[in-house]
């Protein structure tokens, strides 16, 4: 499968791959807590305890914010620790700024290509239909 | 629904707005620009709430079959549809090359005159 950019994808791959849906991915990103949550992460494993003392939100705020990002595939938590911390992933984000660029450059060349269109469509005068 | 994450995109074109809006309901129009660099096949176009856009982008040997439920119509205004990929019976389904992406997308076109030019936000 080639797509209109050229991309070619893989069926195997794309059959196997069991990445959450985007729309999880988006709906968990758009809260700035969300994302102040996986800026932290970034710089390491954290427990809903060393979350819940900097952002100043309760421990079952954090909880509730992390099953979101966990259900999202965002994060992991361990299972076998009692305090479970959570871990950064990072591929779900990487579709989600794909997806975002094939977007952005599926509307970018139409609008291109409208934009063509108009003139064509002013030097010869609007088409009286 | 307003928690829905949201996207959107704009752009001025030098041009007058009827000949935008027109270029974006006339479907011998719209299927000039309409998709990036490739052929699009406009099956059907009934632009009013409950009406149907159905599109074909052909490349190659590949078709991308997607569906635009219209929701609402604002002559030289604004209008909404659902946006979703589908199959070649115009059936809701996955995109064939990425299968968990969003299978539908409400999308706004909102047009509106700046001088003698036209803005085009879509959301």
């Amino acid at each position: 499968m080639v797509d209109f950019w050229g991309h070619s994808y893989n069926h195997m791959v794309m059959n196997q791959a069991k990445s959450p849906d985007l729309n999880a991915v988006f709906a968990a990103l758009a809260d700035p807590t969300r994302r102040a949550i996986l800026a932290r992460l970034m710089q390491g494993e954290a427990t809903v305890q060393d979350l819940h003392e900097p952002f100043n939100i309760s421990q079952p705020a954090i909880s509730k914010h992390l099953k979101v990002l966990e259900t999202a595939g965002l994060i992991t938590r361990s299972q076998n620790r009692q305090s479970r911390p959570a871990t950064l992933k990072a591929a779900p984000m990487r579709e989600a700024v794909d997806w975002l660029t094939q977007f952005r450059r599926f509307w970018g060349v139409s609008f291109d290509q409208l934009d063509d269109l108009l003139r064509s469509m002013n030097d010869k005068g609007t088409p009286d239909d | 629904m307003t928690d829905l994450p949201m996207y959107s995109y704009s752009r001025d074109f030098d041009a007058p707005l009827a000949s935008v809006w027109a270029a974006w309901t006339d479907p011998k129009l719209l299927a000039v620009w309409y998709g990036p660099g490739v052929e699009t096949v406009i099956h059907a176009f009934d632009l009013r709430p409950g009406g149907v856009w159905l599109n074909e982008m052909k490349w190659g040997e590949t078709s991308d079959f997607s569906r635009m439920d219209f929701l609402s119509v604002t002559p030289e205004g604004q209008i909404t549809w659902n946006h979703s990929s589908c199959d070649s019976s115009w059936v809701i389904a996955p995109n064939q090359m990425m299968p968990n992406w969003p299978k539908t997308l409400l999308t706004t076109v909102t047009l509106t005159a700046q001088g003698a030019k036209t803005r085009v936000l879509l959301e």
